[in-house]
C-alpha cells in the first residue's frame, strides 16, 4: 500500500469522530459540517458524508431536528445523543493515549 | 440548441439542458444502486436530491433559468461518489472492504438466556440452546433435580437468571445457538417469510372470490379461512383440558398455601412452601406446555404474522379479565381470600430464603 493510501485508511477511520466533534460544538446542518471539514485534510464530500450521518443516526450517536431556514426549505440540523456524547469523550481519552504512546515511542 | 427537461428534485422544480439531464441521471441511478442494502435508502436519496437543489439553485439567476450540462459536472464532482461503506453497519463494512473474507462462521457459543418462548426467564431455554437438546428435557431435568433436591434447584434456576445474561442482540442469540447470525441470514428469512406472506395473500383473496361467485357477495363473510376441520373440532376438547389442568393446579395451589399440604398429602419437613408451590407452576406449565402449542396451532394453522399491538392488548385484556375473576372470587369464596393473603408471607419467605442463599 503506498504511503498515501495508508493515510486515507486513517482519515476514513477518523472521520466519524471529527463528525463526532463538530457536532457536539454546536448544531450544525449538512453544509456546516462539510465547511468545517474543507480545509482541512478531512474535506469530505455529500456522497460520503449522508450516508456515513445516517449510519451514526442508526447507531443512536446523533439525531437531528427539522429546522425553517432564512431562505429555502427547512433543514436538518444534527445533535448528539446522550451515546454519542458518552462514545465523544471515549474517544478523546483513547486519542490522548494513542498520542502518548506515540510521543513515548519516541523517534 | 438543446432541449430543456423539467425535473422534481425532492419537491423542487429544477430545468436542465439535455445533457445536464443525462448526467445527473446516472448520477443519481448510480447512487440508488450503490445505497441499495443500506435501510436509510430512502432518507439518503431525499438528502442528496436536496442537496443538489441548494447547488443548482447557486447557478440561476435572474436571467437564467436552466442548468447546464458543464454546471451539473461540476455539481455531481461536488458531491462526490456514494460511499457506501461510509453508511454500512460495522459488519458489513468489514465486507466492503476487501480487506476481509465474508463473515460466514458463526462466533463462539456462549450461555445466554433466551427470553423467545421461555417459560420462566428463558433459563432452560438457553441452556437447552447451549447443550443442543430439546428445551422440554431441560425443564424436565430441571424439576427433577429440584424434587431430588428438594428445592436447591429451584434456587439454582434463581441464580442463574440473575447470573446468566438474556441474549438480546442478534450476535448474542447466534452465540446461544438460537437464531441466525449475519444479516445474509437475516434478510434471506425475511424475503422467504415475505414470499410466503404474499402467497398467502392470494391463496385467501382467491378462495374469496370463488365464495362470492358461488353464493353472492354478503357483508361479514368469512374472509380468512378457518382452521382446518379436524383441528377446530378438537379445539374445544384442548381447551376444556385446559381449563380441567388449570382448575386441579389452582385447586392444588390454593390448599397447598393454606394448610401447607398438597391436599391430604403433607409436604417432607425439610420442603419450604415457597419451594413447593415453585415446583407446582413449573410442573403445571410443562404438563399444559403441549396441550398450549396444540391449541395455538389450531388456532394459527399458518403461523400468521400479528401486529404486535395484538399480542400486547390481548395480555392486558388477560390480565384485567384474570384481576376481576380474582376479586370476584376472593369475596364469595373464603378460601380464595386466605389464600391472597397468605401469598404475601409466602414471597417474603422466598426472598428471605434468596438473601440466605446470597449471606451464606
Amino acid at each position: 500500500m503506498s504511503i498515501d493510501g495508508k493515510f486515507a485508511a486513517i482519515r476514513k477511520g477518523l472521520l466519524e469522530f471529527l463528525i463526532l466533534k463538530i457536532v457536539a460544538t454546536d448544531k450544525v446542518y449538512v453544509a456546516d459540517i462539510l465547511k468545517r471539514l474543507s480545509d482541512t485534510d478531512f474535506a469530505t464530500q455529500e456522497g460520503t458524508l449522508y450516508p456515513l450521518l445516517s449510519k451514526m443516526r442508526r447507531d443512536g450517536l446523533v439525531d437531528y431536528q427539522w429546522q425553517e431556514s432564512g431562505a429555502g426549505p427547512p433543514r436538518k440540523y444534527y445533535e448528539l445523543t446522550a451515546k454519542g456524547k458518552s462514545q465523544l469523550a471515549d474517544l478523546n481519552d483513547y486519542w490522548k493515549r494513542l498520542n502518548a504512546t506515540i510521543t513515548q515511542l519516541g523517534r | 440548441m438543446q432541449k430543456v427537461i423539467s425535473i422534481n428534485l425532492n419537491g423542487n422544480a429544477y430545468q436542465l439542458d439535455e445533457s445536464g439531464y443525462e448526467a445527473l441521471r446516472e448520477y443519481l441511478a448510480h447512487a440508488e444502486r450503490e445505497l441499495e442494502s443500506n435501510p436509510d435508502r430512502v432518507e439518503i436519496m431525499a438528502d442528496l436530491e436536496q442537496a443538489i437543489a441548494d447547488k443548482c439553485q447557486k447557478f440561476l439567476g435572474a436571467h437564467k433559468a436552466v442548468v447546464t450540462g458543464s454546471e451539473v459536472e461540476q455539481i455531481v464532482a461536488e458531491m462526490g461518489p456514494i460511499d457506501a461503506a461510509a453508511g454500512a453497519d460495522a459488519g458489513d463494512s468489514a465486507q466492503a472492504g476487501g480487506t476481509q473474507p465474508p463473515r460466514s462462521e458463526r462466533p463462539p457459543k456462549r450461555l445466554y438466556r433466551i427470553p423467545d418462548g421461555a417459560m420462566i426467564a428463558g433459563v432452560c431455554n438457553g441452556l437447552a440452546a447451549h447443550l443442543a437438546v430439546d428445551v422440554a428435557i431441560m425443564r424436565v431435568v430441571f424439576v427433577l433435580a429440584a424434587l431430588l433436591t428438594k428445592g436447591v434447584g429451584i434456587l439454582a434456576y434463581v441464580a442463574m437468571m440473575f447470573v446468566i445474561p438474556e441474549a438480546q442482540t442478534p450476535e448474542q442469540r447466534a452465540a446461544a445457538g438460537d437464531a441466525p447470525f449475519n444479516a445474509k441470514e437475516v434478510i434471506d428469512r425475511a424475503k422467504r417469510q415475505a414470499a410466503e406472506g404474499t402467497r398467502q395473500l392470494r391463496r385467501q383473496w382467491r378462495q374469496q372470490q370463488r365464495h362470492w361467485q358461488r353464493h353472492g357477495w354478503a357483508p361479514g363473510a368469512p374472509f380468512a379461512p378457518g382452521p382446518p376441520p379436524l383441528a377446530a373440532l378438537l379445539m374445544p376438547v384442548f381447551a376444556l383440558v385446559h381449563l380441567g389442568l388449570f382448575l386441579t393446579a389452582a385447586t392444588l395451589m390454593i390448599s397447598l398455601v393454606n394448610t401447607g399440604a398438597i391436599l391430604n398429602w403433607p409436604l417432607p419437613p425439610d420442603v419450604p412452601v415457597w419451594a413447593a408451590a415453585l415446583i407446582l407452576l413449573v410442573a403445571y406449565q410443562i404438563v399444559v406446555a403441549p396441550i398450549r402449542a396444540a391449541q395455538h396451532w389450531s388456532w394459527h394453522p399458518r403461523a400468521q404474522a400479528q401486529p404486535p399491538w395484538y399480542a400486547f392488548w390481548q395480555a392486558v385484556s388477560w390480565l384485567l379479565g384474570m384481576a376481576f375473576v380474582v376479586w370476584i372470587a376472593s369475596e364469595h369464596m373464603p378460601e380464595i381470600r386466605e389464600f391472597l393473603q397468605q401469598l404475601p408471607g409466602l414471597v417474603r419467605e422466598f426472598a428471605h430464603a434468596i438473601q440466605n442463599l446470597g449471606s451464606r
